[in-house]
């Protein structure tokens, strides 16, 4: 039986992925799957057309995809049109014994309409090697061999589709076209030949209508055959022939974001446990001052900086700063062994809180004797979160923060690299620099930080183009940033981080506080411990930055700021919504969903709708985008707290813009909350 | 290009502060068999006498090394490599593999212990617990079948010394592997063992070193 598992898990991975980047055949979709929580990157070419996909399986049962397309000569010999466009996919039903898989899917919903279709499809796997696939679609799907729509019987709204990108600036819901028009049938079929090749045949309906108008792409038959082969590390390549006309390649690369690069991390083993008789001899003739110190170099050994110390009886009270792990489990892991092992027996109880710039998030209690107990226990993960006590923070005594602790300097001086996408003259440009951050913190809250970037290759400021955008420019003028500034001032603030009473952390920032805006920002969290729910409040009054981003302003001010509702959700997933008033002015929320993995790995998509009509917003017809954090951990396997994190959209306006301002307070605390140890708990004896 | 590539090592040389860290982790990925030296595993070696050791390695991947006995606590042994990795050891069984890139946090051998130990066969059960790529703790049981091997001789610095081998067999939901223990005819330990320390590294061969004495 075991062996029957593993060979239809073995089979199930081979999954086709077609030019679209979505589950199928070569151009036509099946109604598979992907793994859950896989992201899938696709790049695909044919004549005269290249598409790169990136599909991210956030339900088992929904997939939603991000699609940049290049078709050469659509709009006559030496023009090449750039779409983008959008996906989603939802399995209707699971494929059982004596039924197929059902999938609704939604091709380019809201973008400019080159791609939209919809289709239902269904897929039957037989002998596990064979898989047949059949549907039935609208829109672009609907070329040869079109019928009227049989949803007709529905109502004659369905029997006539109207022309797409209603609005002229795409980006909006096209449901109102959904479904209608048209119809016509697709299938095919494929053939596992063993774990690396696999073979496809299709029937394809799609006529390339508009591509044959500049005979871009013409369609010759029906038919499209291929084969796609498996490599060793998971990626896939399809060679195909596609309407008889040309000859299709399609690669594919996927990503397990639960799978790190080593499971268990390449980063030093933490200092193990002394036994206690051991413990007792050595500390017995050392004065406090020794322990301390003893301590301390431990801890910076473990990369952790000592900023606060108390005792009371049977128990220490120990303020740290992490600055090298990703999982806030794993630097209190650290902190209490080397607690165990630095102070002596008659300490029982370490009370360790995380700090952040002086200001406590949260504090858990350990037991000297549970960390004896449970060093070596297979189970000691959940035993030993299930005995920590999670506290909002300690009580601070004065004289408690180390007098040597504060002012604190640090900086950090290395490469920068930024993107922009989806230029029509340059779709990937590219700015790589020098950048120099120093961060003076003069007493606990209070930080004096600033940011230096120094350009060293760029083709950002290659950009030409010229912001047409009838709101104030508070982002489309990205280019004359790029091309006027040389040596940039990033950020330049004091700020101060306070926590007012229980559950609240406060914090406002004075200065330059980001590449185009300067001024006030002030903000207010809530956020008990243990809770899921966290609200916010900021306020901010902003002047917009000269083009050189140093020390001049522009006339534009405005007021902006946003109440803020951030709820974990059962499973991995987080959601976020903020209310308020934007850059330019206008008043609106930002809807944010975003997939949250325990290793820090981040998969998310947001938009923003403000009253600014589609029209005034132009091109898109709303802010909206998806976003990638992941931990450079992850791809390293040792630890680190540092991130790559890039946000995508498909155009960057003016409407729905917010500031962004550093140390958002969620941000800064939300490590340290209970929900987010109790993820991290497994790397607590890491 | 060239200028390209000048500059960004140039960059990569002076970059210092906690851009340091990006660095190393750099120059991990690019010479991963660079050595990497750990300040508590530089302060055992300076230890006189010297510690305990182990003669240690990976053979899928061809790696190679020594460890030293840091700490032993509640019959567990902490063993360190150069690099800040540890493994540890309960009489002589694999515990715990940090640091390697698996992720063995935790075990129960103490059934596979007594049947090796005391000289049976049989079936046994054993517990591993994993940290995976996703920072979550997988827990596992096995099933295995402990066997005599025969009498062999293991050579421990130059002296050939007499064993009984045994062997190992186990079976989980996902996995299957082999441990392979040398026991010391005279004194009844483990002096050389390959042992499953999961299924991203998998066996380690561990060898004791005897005392100068």
């Amino acid at each position: 039986m075991a062996l029957v598992c593993a060979v239809a898990t073995g089979m199930a991975q081979a999954q086709s992925v077609s030019t679209y980047g979505t589950p199928g055949l070569l151009e036509i979709p099946t109604a598979e799957m992907f793994d859950d929580g896989e992201l899938v990157f696709t790049a695909a070419g044919l004549r005269n057309t290249g598409r790169a996909t990136m599909t991210f399986q956030l339900l088992p049962w929904v997939h939603g995809s991000f699609r940049y397309a290049f078709i050469d000569r659509l709009r006559g010999p030496g023009t090449t049109l750039y779409d983008r466009s959008f996906d989603v996919h939802f399995r209707l039903r699971e494929e059982s014994r004596n039924g197929p898989a059902i999938v609704m899917g939604l091709r380019d919903f809201g973008g400019t309409g080159v791609y939209a279709a919809e289709y239902f499809v269904a897929t039957k796997t037989f002998r596990d090697r064979f898989k047949l696939t059949g549907g039935i679609g609208w829109g672009r799907m609907a070329g040869r061999g079109a019928f009227s729509n049989p949803l007709g019987i529905f109502g004659s709204r369905f029997d006539t589709r109207p022309p797409p990108n209603s609005n002229g600036e795409g980006g909006e819901l096209e449901f109102g076209n959904w479904f209608r028009g048209d119809a016509a049938l697709f299938g095919g079929v494929s053939w596992q030949y063993n774990d690396r090749l696999t073979f496809l045949a299709e029937y394809s309906p799609d006529l390339y209508t508009q591509e044959a108008v500049e005979d871009s792409f013409r369609v010759k038959s029906p038919i499209n055959v291929g084969a796609q082969y498996r490599f060793k590390n998971g990626s896939q390549l399809t060679a195909s022939v596609l309407y008889g006309e040309s000859l299709g390649l399609t690669y594919s690369y996927f990503v397990n974001p639960r799978k790190a690069v080593t499971p268990g991390g390449q980063g030093a083993a933490p200092p193990p446990l002394q036994p206690e008789a051991q413990v007792a001899a050595t500390t017995a003739g050392r004065g406090s001052e020794d322990i301390r110190a003893r301590m301390q170099a431990a801890l910076n050994q473990e990369g952790l900086r000592l900023v606060y110390l108390s005792e009371t009886g049977d128990t220490v009270r120990i303020g740290v700063e992490n600055n090298r792990y990703n999982q806030a489990a794993q630097a209190l892991g650290r902190t209490a062994r080397v607690l165990a092992n630095e102070q002596p027996p008659q300490s029982e109880h370490f009370d360790i809180a995380l700090m952040s710039n002086g200001v406590p998030l949260s504090a858990v209690r350990v037991n000297r004797d549970d960390l004896y107990e449970l060093e070596h226990d297979p189970d000691n993960a959940w035993r030993s979160f299930a005995r920590a006590e999670v506290s909002d923070t300690l009580p601070l005594v004065q004289g408690g923060i180390l007098s040597d602790a504060y002012p604190h300097f640090s900086y950090r001086f290395g490469p920068y690299l930024n993107f922009s996408f989806f230029d029509p003259d340059d779709p990937l440009r590219y700015e790589l620099g020098a950048a120099l951050e120093l961060d003076y913190t003069l007493s606990p809250g209070l930080t004096f930080s600033t940011g230096l970037r120094q350009k060293i290759f760029s083709t950002l400021d290659d950009s030409t183009r010229v912001s047409d955008s009838t709101l104030p420019h508070v982002r489309s003028d990205w280019a004359i940033y790029a091309r006027e500034s040389n040596l940039r001032v990033e950020h330049m603030t004091a700020e101060y981080m306070w926590r007012p009473g229980e559950n609240l952390y406060a914090r406002t920032t004075l200065g330059y506080l980001e590449t185009m805006f300067g001024g006030l920002s002030s903000e207010l969290l809530w956020y008990p411990t243990d809770s899921r729910l966290a609200l916010g409040a900021e306020a901010n009054y902003v002047a917009q930055r000269d083009f050189d981003v140093l020390f001049g302003f522009q006339d534009y001010n405005v007021f902006t700021g946003h109440v803020s509702a951030y709820y974990d959700l059962p499973g991995e997933y987080h959601a976020q919504v903020d209310v308020g008033r934007y850059l330019a002015g206008d008043y609106g929320a930002t809807f944010t969903l975003d997939r949250e993995f325990n290793n820090g790995f981040k998969v998310g998509a947001f938009f923003t709708l403000t009253n600014v009509s589609s029209e005034e917003f132009g091109e898109g017809s709303f802010d909206k985008g998806v976003r990638l954090e992941i931990p450079v951990s992850w791809l390293t396997g040792r630890p680190s707290r540092n991130k790559i994190a890039q946000t995508i959209r498909p155009v960057l306006r003016d409407g729905g813009a917010r500031l962004n301002v550093r140390n958002r307070l969620y941000g800064v605390t939300r490590e340290a909350r209970t929900q987010d140890l109790s993820r991290g708990w497994g790397r607590f004896w890491r | 290009m060239k200028a390209l590539r000048t500059c960004l090592l140039a960059l990569a040389l002076i970059s210092c502060g906690e851009a340091q860290e990006d660095v190393d982790l750099l120059k991990g990925t690019l010479f991963p068999n660079a050595p990497r030296f750990n300040p508590r595993a530089e302060a055992l070696a300076a230890r006189r006498p010297i510690p305990p050791r182990l003669e240690v390695g990976f053979p899928t991947r061809d790696l190679a090394g020594v460890m030293l006995l840091e700490t032993e606590r509640a019959g567990v042994q902490t063993w360190l490599t150069a690099d800040g990795a540890t493994i540890t050891l309960e009489q002589g069984m694999l515990t715990s593999a940090l640091g390697f890139g698996g992720g063995l946090s935790g075990s129960d051998v103490r059934q596979s212990a007594d049947l090796v130990l005391g000289g049976g066969s049989g079936q046994v059960e054993r517990f591993h617990s994993f940290l995976n790529g996703n920072d979550e703790i997988d827990l596992r049981a096995y099933k295995c079948r402990i066997t005599q091997a025969g009498s062999d001789t293991v050579v421990l610095r130059g002296t050939p010394v007499a064993t009984a081998k045994r062997q190992e067999d186990c079976y989980g939901v996902a996995d299957r592997f082999t441990n392979v223990y040398w026991v010391r005819n005279s004194t009844g330990r483990i002096v050389q063992s390959s042992q499953w320390t999961g299924p991203f590294l998998g066996n380690m061969f561990i060898k004791v070193v005897p005392d100068d004495s």
